[in-house]
């Protein structure tokens, strides 16, 4: 038995070394959503700043409405106020320009007007672009607040025939614009050189002065679309190293199979226990705000829906796999097994998902928790069947990048399923309500290391093999196979969390009992079925011809319908009708 | 299948212990017991042992040898004779043992258009003069390159010249000349004085160190568009390579490189075992004192150790020795193509001629010539950054200086560690680790 050592550091050092390193980090097949960005566009700058020099020679801020203002203070203190007249070295008005405008400028700011605008309180009174004049006042005449006034000045075009001509009103105490407002014309300042630099006219840090206390401390909380990058709610634990089988999976299967909370406090391996299903529950054991601050570089990088320490590694080790005798065989096993086990699959889930009942018409006053309870069993559902959808597709990818001419879309349910440990058994496919019965039986399905769990290891280990040129296909292998323990992870949680509301006999309380209902009760349901069907396989054939353009358009199709079709499917649902995906008596 | 021991070289230094990861010749910086915890595995276990480090990715570099590649570069045996009477000389004087004879206006004009003619629009070709002593031919110097100027500038080509000459036969409108059309021009130096004069006499049996400094000075003072480099053959009568390197710069030359006299056609003042050793002594001399001007801010141009230091910087793996007989080839005066100008008139690297371009010979020789077929190369660790040796040296005489290759591939590996932390901007850009 050789020595097997553990990974060697070694630090690239020329050129071919670096280029050939193989950079602890997200592997190439990482989904922004599988792993935290780690980069958030927008926070490098203020780009209010941009504006505040959006005239020459002039700095303004916007200033709001104050909030509590002291009675003696200024009055009508919003609005773009004029900090002071910058002119000596702005790289729109240099001392030699041979333009009439600039030098009027010049005249201005080194002369009368220069004078008059270093004393008082001087605002943006109105501008004028391309005929059209935007005065900063509503109809009492009350001053615009400074952030509406941005949005004015964000929408002034910039070039040689986009003259913009400005005025400044001084305002006394009591907020009264005088009436001999000074005018100025020019240009709207470029806040890029043709090389995409800034504008030389902005002073270091003036760019980033404004910015919010640290990004982390909105990172905490922040779920909204103004982030272009996500973070994860709850995660699986790193494998140490010193407790990792061969395989590279855990010693400690349920341990590494536990849900924990990413923004937990208690980073250490007592803090590992289990998050709870809903954010308020888990809210009073995460890091606050005043802790992330300091904290924040200490989140866990997270691929794959796990915590990662130093080093990830993209290729999982399977030594116990055989490859494929042959890529013929490969193409079979794709075609007659894995892709129709995921149709069946995906069909199953979603029959499941249409028993759970509609959140917004349980019972509060008998079961309080039970409306959330249901919004995340319906969701963690959902997120199971899309799950299996995007296995289906990618499997067809394998096949259409496997065959290339010989292609032919497979979107036909299996028959059986086969799992459960080792070689597993064979069951028949079967449209069931989410009993607790049946989530037993999904969440062995989903197994580690059970039958399906390891369907596509055989494809891993025949697409490693050098002679496969094309990475992505091994690639897109690894992600099939890895892609399935947050599917047992979901069941678990939903067999936890449903438990407490099957107590008595009869209908658990978050169940409608569906049945599957003719195909004359669920006509509308599986007409839209099979536009989905027919929408996918003329996009996957696009798609293997390399049409993606064209097949965006079936796509967006297939989008379209399957909402129709979550709509029908719900009505049908509230009359207890399940949607017949196949002929089947019920079990 | 290469032995695991050949596909790594370990080596340290003060800054600490290093590695040569031979496919790519990349360079790592690996932990202290790297090399004794490789050198107790067996096999399999030194095979693990890489691959834990990441070695086990798709080979840089396969069997296949090179197919269709264009003819970009050609030297031209101007003169298949010289003036001088050098006691090695791998042309036997100049004649390569054969008729003398210069080149003739055909032979130059179809092997200017040869490389027109393979070359795609945008790149460059090179032509290179040598002989024999190629001055004794200069008015065909003259046309050819002319001629190559204008067709290069109707085609969209860039055109790069140079000339190997023994210097004694230069002339004050030469430089000009050279200068004027940015010629790199070498010229064989063996030595300093008498050192010189003993290893290349004339015919007569007189020196020829004062005169050819004298013939070059004109080239040293105008050199601006053209570089001037000495050569230096080395032999077991002009081994004091630190000193001669020293007074070569001193003089203001743009580049000075020694090679090893391997194979000669009589065998005379070849390099013995025992002198490989000195010699690689002398070298590291000579690339301890580039080491001190480099770190110093000082340009040393000691062509054997900057060109060393670039390509194991790029991490340059090839396996070829050089260019000929895929890129390159030898013309010889009658219109022969060769793999080289050092294989002309030998049926061992014959190609076909230029008015034809090289015929189906040439296949055979990349597919014989590829390090992978070589041995002991296929076994050996520095075969990407050695590429096998001189084809013309190998073939004649054999390896016998594979010692003294590694020796220098060794300290080199070093020095580039060592420069690249005391000057990484000595090498275009921070030569630092790279940090995920």
């Amino acid at each position: 038995m050789p020595d097997q050592p553990d990974f060697i550091r070694v630090e690239p050092r020329n050129m071919t070394a670096r280029a050939a390193y193989k950079v602890p980090g997200n592997p190439d097949n990482t989904r922004l959503d599988g792993s935290v960005g780690n980069c958030f566009p927008g926070l490098e700058m203020d780009v209010r700043n941009l504006d505040r020099r959006f005239f020459p020679g002039l700095v303004f801020n916007a200033a709001r409405v104050p909030l509590n203002p002291f009675p003696e203070a200024p009055k009508n203190t919003q609005g773009f106020h004029l900090i002071y007249v910058d002119y000596f070295y702005d790289p729109m008005l240099p001392d030699n320009s041979p333009e009439e405008w600039v030098q009027s400028l010049l005249n201005d700011y080194s002369g009368a007007v220069g004078q008059r605008l270093s004393q008082g309180r001087w605002f943006l009174a109105w501008v004028e672009q391309d005929g059209k004049k935007i005065i900063f006042r509503d109809d009492k005449g009350t001053p615009y607040d400074g952030l509406m006034i941005w949005r004015f000045i964000r929408s002034l075009e910039c070039g040689d025939d986009k003259p913009v001509t400005i005025a400044l009103e001084e305002r006394d105490h009591e907020g009264v614009p005088d009436p001999d407002q000074v005018v100025l014309k020019g240009y709207r300042r470029k806040y890029l050189t043709e090389a995409g630099v800034f504008s030389g006219a902005y002073d270091p840090g003036e760019l980033t002065q404004s910015l919010c206390n640290p990004w982390s401390h909105d990172f905490r909380d922040c779920g909204c679309h103004y982030w272009p990058s996500n973070h994860p709610d709850v995660v699986m634990a790193e494998v140490p190293h010193d407790a990792a089988l061969p395989t590279g999976a855990s010693n400690d299967p349920v341990r590494a199979e536990t849900y924990l909370d990413w923004l937990r406090s208690d980073k250490s391996p007592s803090g590992n226990v289990a998050a709870l299903n809903t954010v308020e529950q888990n809210r009073p054991f995460q890091i606050d705000h005043y802790q992330v601050n300091q904290m924040w570089s200490d989140l866990p990088i997270v691929v794959e829906g796990r915590e990662t320490g130093e080093v990830y590694r993209a290729d999982p080790e399977l030594s116990d796999v055989k490859p494929y005798e042959s890529t013929d065989k490969m193409i079979e096993d794709i075609k007659h097994r894995l892709a129709p086990m995921e149709m069946t699959l995906s069909l199953q889930y979603l029959y499941a998902y249409f028993s759970l009942a509609d959140p917004e018409t349980v019972d509060r006053g008998r079961w309080p928790t039970l409306r959330d309870d249901l919004i995340f069993a319906r969701r963690a559902l959902l997120e199971v069947a899309i799950g299996e959808m995007t296995h289906m597709r990618w499997a067809n990818q394998l096949l259409w990048e496997l065959q290339n001419d010989k292609y032919e879309p497979i979107l036909t349910p299996a028959l059986t399923l086969r799992f459960g440990p080792g070689d597993g058994k064979i069951f028949p496919r079967s449209l069931r309500p989410l009993t607790s019965q049946a989530i037993d039986d999904f969440i062995e399905i989903e197994r580690p290391g059970g039958f399906i769990d390891r369907a596509y290891a055989q494809c891993v280990k025949t697409l490693e093999s050098k002679t496969f040129i094309d990475r992505r296909l091994y690639a897109l292998a690894v992600r099939i196979d890895t892609d399935g323990d947050e599917h047992f992870l979901r069941f678990k949680q939903m067999r936890e969390v449903l438990a407490k509301y099957d107590v008595a006999k009869g209908e658990p309380a978050y169940l409608r009992r569906v049945k599957i209902g003719t195909e004359a009760q669920a006509e509308t349901a599986l007409k839209l079925f099979d536009e989905v069907k027919e929408g996918l396989r003329k996009a996957y054939l696009l798609e293997s011809k390399d049409k993606y353009e064209q097949s965006q358009a079936y796509i967006q199709q297939v989008r379209d319908t399957m909402k129709l079709f979550r709509v029908e499917g719900e009505r049908l649902a509230s009359e207890k009708i399940g949607i017949p995906f196949w002929p089947e008596v019920e079990v | 299948m290469i032995p695991a021991t050949a596909e790594v070289h370990f080596f340290e230094t003060d800054y600490g212990h290093h590695m040569l990861a031979v496919d790519g010749s990349r360079v790592f910086d690996v932990p202290i017991d790297a090399a004794a915890r490789f050198a107790g595995l067996d096999e399999s276990g030194q095979r693990a042992y890489l691959d834990s480090m990441g070695l086990d990715g798709e080979p840089f570099i396969d069997d296949t040898p090179p197919t269709n590649m264009p003819v970009r570069s050609l030297s031209l045996a101007v003169a298949q004779k010289c003036n001088l009477a050098c006691t090695y000389c791998y042309a036997s004087g100049g004649d390569f043992g054969g008729p003398a004879r210069n080149m003739g206006w055909e032979v130059a004009r179809a092997s200017v258009d040869r490389l027109v003619a393979e070359a795609e629009p945008g790149t460059r070709i090179n032509l290179a003069y040598l002989g024999g002593e190629p001055l004794i031919n200069r008015a065909l110097v003259h046309r050819v390159t002319e001629y190559a100027t204008a067709q290069a500038q109707s085609n969209d080509l860039r055109v790069g010249f140079s000339i190997t000459t023994n210097g004694t036969l230069l002339r004050p409108e030469d430089a000009e000349f050279f200068e004027e059309n940015g010629f790199a021009v070498t010229i064989s130096l063996d030595g300093i004085g008498q050192v010189h004069d003993r290893l290349r006499p004339n015919r007569g049996g007189r020196g020829s160190y004062d005169m050819i400094l004298r013939r070059i000075e004109p080239l040293l003072a105008l050199q601006q568009n053209m570089q001037v480099g000495a050569r230096v053959t080395v032999t077991p009568h002009n081994m004091n390579l630190p000193e001669t390197l020293e007074e070569f710069v001193r003089m203001g030359l743009h580049s000075v490189g020694f090679s090893p006299m391997l194979a000669s056609p009589n065998g005379r003042n070849e390099l013995e075992r025992d002198d490989f050793g000195e010699m690689l002594n002398q070298m590291i001399l000579c690339g301890q004192a580039f080491e001190t001007a480099v770190k110093i801010g000082r340009r040393y141009p000691f062509s054997n150790m900057s060109a060393a230091m670039q390509e194991i910087h790029r991490g340059t793996h090839r396996p070829y020795a050089c260019g000929a007989g895929a890129g390159y080839f030898g013309v010889s005066a009658d219109g022969g193509l060769f793999a080289c100008h050092r294989f002309v008139e030998d049926d061992a690297g014959a190609m076909g001629n230029v008015f034809d371009g090289p015929d189906l010979r040439r296949n055979q020789w990349l597919e014989d010539r590829h390090v992978h077929g070589q041995s002991p190369c296929n076994i050996c660790w520095a075969r990407y950054l050695c590429g096998g040796g001189c084809h013309h040296e190998v073939i004649h005489r054999g390896r016998p200086a594979c010692d003294y290759i590694r020796g220098w591939l060794h300290y080199c590996l070093q020095a580039y560690v060592r420069l690249s932390e005391a000057r990484p901007g000595y090498f275009g850009q921070t030569a630092t680790h790279a940090t995920a």
